[in-house]
């Protein structure tokens, strides 16, 4: 039998079956957890902060539209929560600027490449190793493009910034984390 | 690594706080008000932009500022020295606070901010250009009434800004012509540094609008350093 899409069970959340908010918390809830792990500080309330974010997915589940994507939709959410969860702990100065500067003009340099399976998983272990080195504006791509394997219009949806934009940072928060290795 | 003993927990505690009421879905009226609220936000800001715009070009016209960059460098520097900057600084906010509410919908954050602010400049001026040029007349957003108690602005409404003097031509004189302004009074224009009716576009005639570049002598004459002809559309 086929099996209810995230959608659909969104869909049934909205018409007021809360039960069904629990298949979609027992499916994305090890997801957005090992997003907050990599995403944010040690020492930060991971386990609120993913609770927080599952409350205000049930609170606002009917201002999502069944005719898009789950997934983006709730990796939105829990952006949202993550980044005022940074903000409040440091007062993280890069994500109150009105425009980054790498979203206002065109980028050249943004396709998608594919990365070999042992390049993907060198990368992953470099990552594992450094990922607090980097700043949360080239961290956050690279979770999502590494660990929650999303392409790079699913991550220009989340961070709501331009495709060619999440090819720059993620080219760029790269070519950090190398110079840290190497250092 | 949380185990999934303590993930359940989490799911439990939560599907415990619904059910328990503390904590509710919000209901589709909500967002479809917040989302109306929004786009009237949106609609408003957009339309006093095009306000404010078509205002700053209605003054530029009036006072033949906006035909200064046509007659070359010192044009160009007179251009941007009597640019009404208070209006120009006024659109620029209202041109990035519609960008930031633009850049909240897919297809605008999916290309660069660049993009949205063009498309907006490009739209607004143009629409501004339409309505303060063309069939609508100088009356239709009543630019004319608020030039009046505008202060500083009347200047430019009148035509009578220092070194720039819009009005139309009533009478070609020996080395000259008289100016009647757009507030009604007369001037005499004198022709200095070898202009002469004929050198201007098809030469000047009574009947014609211009824009005089030049000071007043100690006689209130005109000195014209420079005479354009404003065309038909303006």
């Amino acid at each position: 039998m086929r099996e209810t899409t995230d959608e659909e069970v969104a869909v049934a959340v909205q018409g007021g079956d809360t039960e069904s908010f629990k298949v979609l918390m027992e499916r994305y809830e090890p997801n957005i957890h090992r997003y907050a792990r990599r995403f944010l500080f040690q020492g930060d309330d991971v386990k609120d902060i993913v609770q927080e974010v599952f409350i205000k997915a049930y609170v606002n589940i009917r201002s999502f539209d069944p005719n898009r994507r789950f997934s983006p939709w709730l990796y939105r959410i829990a952006h949202n929560e993550f980044v005022n969860a940074i903000k409040k702990k440091q007062k993280e100065r890069e994500h109150t600027t009105i425009f980054d500067f790498d979203v206002l003009f065109p980028h050249l340099i943004a396709k998608e490449t594919a990365d070999g399976d042992m390049a993907k998983k060198e990368l992953k272990e470099m990552l594992d190793a450094s990922l607090d080195k980097l700043s949360p504006k080239y961290k956050e791509p690279l979770i999502l493009y590494y660990f929650e394997e999303m392409d790079y219009k699913t991550i220009a949806d989340v961070l709501r910034i331009p495709v060619s934009t999440v090819g720059v940072r993620l080219q760029r928060g790269r070519a950090t984390l190398q110079k840290l290795i190497q250092k | 690594m949380e185990t999934p003993a303590e993930e359940k927990a989490m799911q439990q505690s939560i599907l415990e706080a619904i059910e328990g009421g503390k904590v509710k879905i919000r209901p589709k009226w909500f967002f479809v008000l917040q989302t109306a609220t929004a786009i009237l936000g949106g609609v408003i800001l957009g339309l006093f932009l095009i306000y404010v715009v078509g205002f700053m070009l209605f003054l530029l016209r009036q006072s033949g500022v906006l035909f200064a960059p046509a007659i070359g460098f010192s044009g160009i520097y007179l251009f941007f020295e009597l640019l009404p900057w208070l209006l120009v600084v006024l659109s620029l906010v209202l041109l990035l606070g519609l960008v930031l509410f633009v850049s909240h919908y897919p297809f605008a954050y999916h290309r660069p901010i660049m993009y949205s602010l063009l498309g907006i400049f490009i739209v607004v001026t143009i629409i501004s250009f339409f309505i303060t040029f063309l069939p609508f007349d100088t009356g239709f957003l009543g630019y004319t009434n608020l030039s009046s108690v505008g202060g500083h602005y009347n200047d430019y409404a009148a035509g009578e800004l220092s070194g720039v003097h819009s009005g139309e031509i009533m009478a070609i004189v020996a080395n000259g012509f008289v100016l009647q302004g757009l507030s009604g009074e007369t001037s005499t224009v004198l022709f200095v540094g070898g202009i002469s009716p004929s050198d201007i576009g098809n030469g000047l005639q009574a009947g014609d609008r211009v824009v005089v570049f030049g000071e007043r002598d100690s006689n209130g004459f005109i000195e014209a350093s420079a005479i354009e002809k404003v065309p038909q559309l303006f």
